[in-house]
């Protein structure tokens, strides 16, 4: 087990290497071929992952999501990266009835104030 | 950012006086921009500077137990950490205080703390020699603190360059960090930096490991981003499936596309909005036009484009009477303006959804509305080019439990 592991701020450090790395658009040798079930049965892993959700470490992986998810090659066979999946957490603000709408900034920011108009 | 060194808390008072004079008197503003290092506590600190964005004090024995910190930098810390986000104290090479009462007390409060070296000194000085005994007390200290909150430079700034490298990248400077320029880069010198550097290798390497150790962390990390990620998505994967009537406009075409092409539902629901957003990208890199107050894009080009696809439609049929009646037509058919009703189950889907449910293998339900959402689909580029107007609803009927609408 990594020394490195359970230490917040190593963590946070880590975090930062990586995203400075990332952000230099630096393509990582490293593989992460695993499945989700064998990333989160490894504890070390799973220490580090719970202490992303930390303040002022959530944000730095958040912001730096994308860049962060395509430095490495990972076994990632899904196509849940999609637009839709990315921005669900947004849409039932939206209007859900209109596909001429759909996934428009505006009818999100109008729904945002105003509410849906969801008819089902 | 500006950084100034070697002021005194009395000088800092100073400072804010003539500046709030001058922000009273003149109206003059001031930028937070203007770190403060390497304060002395002479007294207790009761002004901050309007400029200041960061301050580090410096460390100064208790009169009393030289192992502990006196009062006016407490009381100074304080009052900083109440006004500002970052306060560091200093610790010069030669301070008595114990590390762990030093430590403790930026744990209190997530100060940082910043090591500071003497000033050009010689290599075979006792002066570098207290340093590098500093740098392995503090390293063991902090290093050995898992559930540590605090930074401690220099040994922090090393351990992030060690990270950068072994993450690939090749960073030009140890840091780009200004505070840690001015206190460690330009007040050591070269000659005593290589020797400090080897000090940080050999804490590193006894707190933490070699080399490979760092590659570990990396990976580590980088397999909790990705199981980060990948929880993320099937959240709202999730989400998505389970409310899929609720978030988006064609949850039947959606179940279709699911069935026929073996996609799981969010990745058909995906595959139909980035459809749909791929054909805007194109319109708006090509079409452009001026954007509303709201920031929405409002092209006549576009609208053009879209009233030559409905104009060729119309001709094709003979004319703007035969359209009418065929997309009315197409329109009853499907059962467009009862969408509502026969989603809630109170009307009886027709012979046209019954045709599309028997061909789509699918249930009439499913088919009925599957079938008025493509149409709904076709009738808003028809509604852009100007040829229909927006599709009708009919009255919604009362259901059993009363309620007529939902949303």
């Amino acid at each position: 087990m990594s020394k490195l592991s359970g230490h917040r701020v190593l963590v946070a450090m880590t975090i930062s290497a990586l995203a400075a790395t990332a952000q230099a658009g630096v393509q990582s040798p490293l593989k992460v071929m695993e499945s989700t079930e064998e990333l989160a049965n490894d504890r070390d892993v799973a220490k580090v992952r719970a202490t992303l959700e930390m303040n002022q470490i959530k944000p730095v992986v958040e912001s730096n999501m994308v860049q962060l998810r395509e430095m490495f090659t990972t076994a990632d066979d899904l196509k849940p990266m999609n637009e839709l999946l990315a921005a669900v957490s947004s849409l039932r603000d939206r209007d859900s009835t209109n596909i001429r709408a759909w996934g428009s900034c505006h009818s999100a920011c109008h729904g945002a104030c105003h509410g849906a108009r969801g008819w089902r | 950012m500006t950084t100034k060194a070697g002021m005194t808390c009395s000088k800092l008072e100073q400072i804010f006086n003539t500046q709030a004079q001058a922000a009273r008197d003149e109206g003059t503003s001031f930028a937070r921009e203007v770190s403060y290092v390497d304060v002395v506590c002479d007294i207790s600190l009761t002004r901050i500077p309007l400029d200041a964005k960061e301050i580090s004090f410096r460390v100064l024995p208790s009169p009393e137990n030289q192992a502990q910190l006196s009062d006016e930098v407490m009381f100074s810390l304080i009052l900083a950490q109440g006004s500002l986000n970052s306060v560091y104290l200093d610790v010069p090479f030669d301070s008595t205080v114990e590390p762990s009462e030093i430590l403790n007390t930026a744990e209190s409060a997530g100060f940082g703390v910043n090591l500071i070296p003497p000033k050009t000194p010689a290599l075979d000085s006792k002066e570098l020699g207290m340093y590098c005994e500093l740098l392995r007390a503090y390293g063991a200290e902090w290093l050995g603190s898992p559930q540590s909150n605090i930074r401690v430079a220099p040994i922090d700034a090393y351990i992030e360059y060690k990270l950068g490298v072994a993450a690939g990248l090749k960073p030009v400077s140890i840091s780009t960090d200004q505070m840690i320029t001015s206190l460690y880069t330009e007040t050591l010198g070269m000659e005593a930096m290589d020797a400090v550097k080897v000090v940080l290798d050999e804490v590193i390497l006894k707190h933490i490991g070699d080399d490979s150790a760092f590659e570990e962390q990396i990976l580590t990390t980088a397999k909790a981003v990705i199981l980060k990620d990948r929880q993320y998505m099937q959240a709202r994967a999730k989400i998505l499936t389970e409310g899929l009537d609720q978030r988006t406009p064609t949850p039947n075409l959606i179940r279709l596309v699911s069935a026929h092409t073996e996609l799981s539902i969010p990745d058909a629901a995906g595959l139909l909005y980035e459809l749909k957003r791929g054909i805007h990208t194109v319109l708006d890199k090509y079409l452009p036009g001026p954007k509303d107050k709201d920031g929405v894009m409002n092209s006549p080009r576009q609208a053009a484009f879209a009233k030559m696809i409905a104009d060729m439609a119309v001709a094709a049929v003979g004319g703007k009477a035969q359209f009418d009646a065929l997309w009315g037509e197409a329109c009853a058919s499907a059962q467009v303006a009862d969408r509502i009703n026969i989603d809630r189950g109170q009307v009886t889907p027709g012979p046209a959804a019954t045709a599309v449910a028997t061909a789509l293998n699918t249930d009439t339900k499913t088919g009925a509305l599957a079938l008025i959402e493509a149409a709904l689909v076709i009738g808003s580029l028809f509604e852009a080019g100007g040829a229909v107007e927006p599709a009708e609803v009919a009255e919604a009927k009362p259901t059993q439990s009363g309620i007529i609408a939902i949303g």
